[in-house]
C-alpha cells in the first residue's frame, strides 16, 4: 500500500541509535502523517500511538501488544518491522515475563492442597516413629522382663495368638493404633505395653518360666496358680480371682480398669478363663446362660445383671456388689 | 510405584498435538521437538501381513503423496482430533521417546496435551488415552486457546478480557479469556489444511490442473496472503494438466491465492465477529482497547492481521513465534501445577 521510498532506509540508518518510538515518529513526520491518521490506520487510540512514540511502555498493555503495535506501525510506515522490534528489545531489556498466574485460588482449597501434599510424608514419619517405639519396647522388654508375669496369662488364648503375629504385623497395626485404637484386634500395640508394665512387679518374674505367653497361659487356665503373687499389695487385698467357665458358646467383652487387659471374642463351651489386669472389669456377655462366674470361688449372680440373655455390668471383685 | 520412579528420570512435557505439526515443550529445555504429525505405515506383503511403522514426523511427511503401494503415509489427526487412534498412539510414543533419546530407562513423563475447545468428551478421552498409552505417567488436558494465550504472554490471570485467535492446521479457535478462565470460546474447523484445499480447488478450477497437498502448502507459504499487499509475489509450480494428462508448469501470483483463500478466511473472520458479538460488554471493551492476538501457524499467513483489523476495526497483533505458542503455554501451565496447583487452567475430560 505504502510504497517503500528511499527516505525510509535513510531514516532507519539515521535512527540506528534512537529508540523505536523516536524512529517511528521521525518516519511519520517525514511521511507527513498526523497522529490521528496513524491512530485510525492502526485502530489504536491516539494516546496509545503517542505512548508508542514516546517509548512510554508503562501506558501500554503488555509486551505482546507493544511488539505487535510496533510491528504494525512499522509496516504502516514502510519500515522493516524486525529492526524496530530489535530496537525495542534493546531498549526494553526483556523484563522477566511475568508468569501468568492462576487466579489466586481461594484460600481454603489452596490450604487443602498443601495438606494433601504433606499427608504422605507425615504418615511415613508416624510409621517410622511407631516402628522405632516398638523396637525400643522390645529391647527394653527383653532387658527388664525375664518373664512375663502372671498378668500375662490373663490374655489367655487370645494373647497366645497375638504374640506370634505381633512382630510382623505391628508396623501396620501400630500406625493404625495411633489414630484409632479400636477394639477387636486386641492390638499387638497393647500387648507389649502389658509386657513393659511388668517391671514394677519383678518378684513374680522369678516363679514363672521365662518363656512368652503360651506357656503361662496354659498354666493360668488352671484355677490354682498365679493369683496370690499378684502385686506387692497382694498381702492385704489379694486381688480376687475371677474365673469364667463357659458351658455354651458365648461372646465376651471384658476390659479392666487400665484398659490393658482385654478379652474379646467368642469363647467355646468348656473353656475357662481367669481374668487378669486390674479390677474393676467392664464386662459384656452375650450369652449369660452359658457362663458361670466364680469370684474367689463363690458364684457370682449373673441373673441380676442380665437383660434377656445379655449382661452388661461392672464387676469389682474386691467389693461385694 | 515404578512409574513414579521412572518419572524421576523423565521430563514433564507439554504436547501440542496438532493436525499439522506436533510440538513438544520440555520443562526447563524449551521446544524440543517440532515435527509434522505424519506417520508412514508399511504393510507387509501378502494378505493379512503385519503393519509396521516405516517413518514418523519429518521423514514421513516427505513421503506424503509419494509412497509406493505397500507404504501409506497418513496424518492421524483430522481437524484437531484423533482420526486414527492406534497410529496417534504410536506417533506419540515415538515422539516421547525421541525427546528422551539419551535415557536408558523407559520414560514416563507427566504430559499435558492441548485439546481444541470444541472437541467432544469422546475426542478428549481418546487424546488422553493415547497419551497414556504412549507411556505418560499422568495426562492433563488444557484447552488450546488457554495454552495459546499463556504462551503468547497474555495476562490471562488478570480480570481483563483478552481475545486470542489460534489458527491451527485443522481448526481455528477463538476465545475470550479472563481470570485464568475461558469466557467464550468457539472452534471452527477451518485451518491451514482448508487453505491448502482451497488452493488446490482454485488451481483445478482455473488452470485445470491438479496439484498435491505439499505443493499447495508451499504455494501458501511462499505467496499466500490474506489481504491485498503492496507487492505482488509470483511462484512457478508444476501440476498435472487435467485435459492433457501431462504435468505442466504454470505461474501463480499472490492475488490469485488471495482470491482462492477468500472462503476459508471469511469463515475465520465470521468466527471472530461472532465471538465479539457474544462477549460480555465489559470484556469486549477490554478487547477493543488492546486488541486481538493471533497465534498458531495460520498467523504466519501474510497480512492476516490486516484482514482482521479491517474487518473488525480493532487492533490485531501477531504473537511472537506464533507456531510454538500453544506448546510453550502448555509448558508454562505445567510449571504452574507444581507452583500452586494450577488446576483451574485445565480442561476436564
Amino acid at each position: 500500500m505504502i510504497p517503500s521510498d528511499p527516505t525510509s532506509e535513510e531514516g532507519v540508518e539515521h535512527a540506528r541509535i534512537d529508540s523505536p518510538g523516536k524512529r517511528l515518529r521521525i518516519e511519520r513526520q517525514a511521511k507527513g502523517l498526523s497522529l490521528e491518521q496513524v491512530a485510525a490506520q492502526l485502530h489504536l487510540s491516539q494516546p496509545m500511538v503517542q505512548a508508542l512514540e514516546e517509548d512510554a511502555y508503562a501506558r501500554l498493555p503488555g509486551p505482546v501488544f507493544i511488539r505487535g503495535y510496533l510491528r504494525n506501525y512499522a509496516r504502516l510506515l514502510g519500515l522493516d518491522p524486525e529492526r524496530i522490534l530489535a530496537a525495542y528489545a534493546q531498549s526494553e531489556p526483556r523484563e522477566p515475563e511475568h508468569p501468568p498466574m492462576v487466579a489466586p485460588a481461594t484460600g481454603l482449597p489452596m490450604s487443602r492442597r498443601r495438606w494433601g501434599r504433606w499427608i504422605p510424608g507425615v504418615l511415613l514419619i508416624l510409621v517410622l516413629l511407631a516402628l522405632l517405639g516398638y523396637w525400643w519396647q522390645m529391647r527394653m522388654g527383653a532387658l527388664l522382663v525375664a518373664t512375663p508375669p502372671p498378668t500375662e496369662t490373663d490374655i489367655q488364648a487370645g494373647t497366645a495368638e497375638d504374640e506370634a503375629p505381633a512382630t510382623p504385623s505391628t508396623d501396620g497395626e501400630a500406625a493404625a493404633s495411633v489414630s484409632a485404637p479400636l477394639g477387636p484386634p486386641p492390638g499387638p500395640g497393647y500387648a507389649p505395653p502389658a509386657a513393659a508394665e511388668t517391671p514394677p512387679l519383678p518378684p513374680r518374674s522369678a516363679d514363672s518360666p521365662s518363656t512368652p505367653a503360651p506357656v503361662p497361659a496354659e498354666a493360668a487356665t488352671e484355677p490354682v496358680p498365679a493369683p496370690p503373687a499378684e502385686t506387692p499389695a497382694g498381702t492385704v487385698d489379694a486381688p480376687p480371682k475371677v474365673v469364667m467357665t463357659f458351658s455354651a458358646p458365648c461372646w465376651v467383652d471384658v476390659r479392666d480398669r487400665s484398659g490393658r487387659f482385654k478379652m474379646l471374642g467368642e469363647l467355646k463351651a468348656g473353656e475357662t478363663r481367669t481374668l487378669g489386669g486390674e479390677p474393676p472389669y467392664r464386662i459384656v456377655l452375650g450369652n449369660t446362660q452359658g457362663v458361670r462366674i466364680l469370684v474367689n470361688g463363690e458364684p457370682f449372680d449373673l441373673a441380676a445383671h442380665a437383660r434377656g440373655n445379655v449382661a452388661r455390668f461392672t464387676l469389682d471383685p474386691g467389693k461385694p456388689d | 510405584m515404578f512409574k513414579r520412579l521412572r518419572g524421576l528420570f523423565s521430563n514433564d512435557l507439554s504436547i501440542d498435538l496438532g493436525t499439522a505439526n506436533t510440538l513438544i515443550y520440555a520443562r526447563g529445555q524449551g521446544i524440543v521437538l517440532n515435527e509434522p504429525s505424519v506417520v508412514a505405515i508399511r504393510q507387509d506383503r501378502g494378505p493379512g501381513g503385519s503393519k509396521s511403522v516405516a517413518a514418523v514426523g519429518e521423514e514421513a511427511k516427505r513421503m506424503l503423496g509419494r509412497t509406493p503401494r505397500n507404504i501409506t503415509a497418513i496424518r492421524p489427526l483430522k481437524e484437531g482430533v484423533i482420526a486414527d487412534f492406534t497410529v496417534t498412539e504410536k506417533m506419540l510414543q515415538y515422539f516421547i521417546h525421541k525427546v528422551h533419546e539419551s535415557r536408558m530407562i523407559r520414560p514416563s513423563p507427566r504430559v499435558l496435551v492441548c485439546v481444541p475447545c470444541g472437541s467432544t468428551q469422546v475426542e478428549r478421552r481418546a487424546i488422553k488415552e493415547s497419551a497414556a498409552g504412549a507411556g505418560a505417567r499422568e495426562v492433563y488436558l488444557i484447552e488450546e486457546p488457554m495454552a495459546a494465550a499463556i504462551g503468547a504472554g497474555l495476562p490471562v490471570d488478570e480480570p481483563r478480557g483478552s481475545m486470542v485467535l489460534d489458527i491451527g492446521g485443522g481448526t481455528s479457535e477463538v476465545a475470550v479469556l479472563s481470570l485464568s478462565g475461558i469466557v467464550y470460546s468457539q472452534s471452527v474447523r477451518i485451518g491451514g489444511d482448508r487453505f491448502d484445499e482451497a488452493i488446490i480447488s482454485y488451481v483445478r478450477r482455473n488452470y485445470s490442473t491438479t496439484i498435491g497437498e505439499a505443493t499447495a502448502e508451499r504455494i501458501k507459504e511462499e505467496i499466500g496472503s490474506a489481504f491485498p499487499g503492496s507487492e505482488v509475489l509470483e511462484i512457478e509450480v508444476k501440476g498435472r494438466n487435467l485435459a492433457e494428462g501431462i504435468p505442466r508448469s504454470f505461474t501463480l501470483n499472490s492475488n490469485e491465492i488471495l482470491e482462492a483463500l477468500q472462503e476459508p478466511l471469511s469463515g475465520i473472520v465470521s468466527a471472530v465477529k461472532a465471538a465479539l458479538e457474544q462477549t460480555p460488554p465489559e470484556l469486549g471493551s477490554d478487547v477493543a482497547e488492546r486488541g486481538i492476538v493471533i497465534t498458531g501457524g495460520g498467523a504466519l499467513l501474510r497480512n492476516i492481521e490486516r484482514l482482521l483489523e479491517e474487518e473488525t476495526g480493532l487492533p490485531v497483533v501477531v504473537a511472537e513465534d506464533p507456531l510454538t505458542c500453544v506448546a510453550r503455554g502448555g509448558g508454562r501451565a505445567l510449571e504452574l501445577i507444581d507452583q500452586h496447583g494450577g488446576f483451574d487452567l485445565f480442561a476436564t475430560e
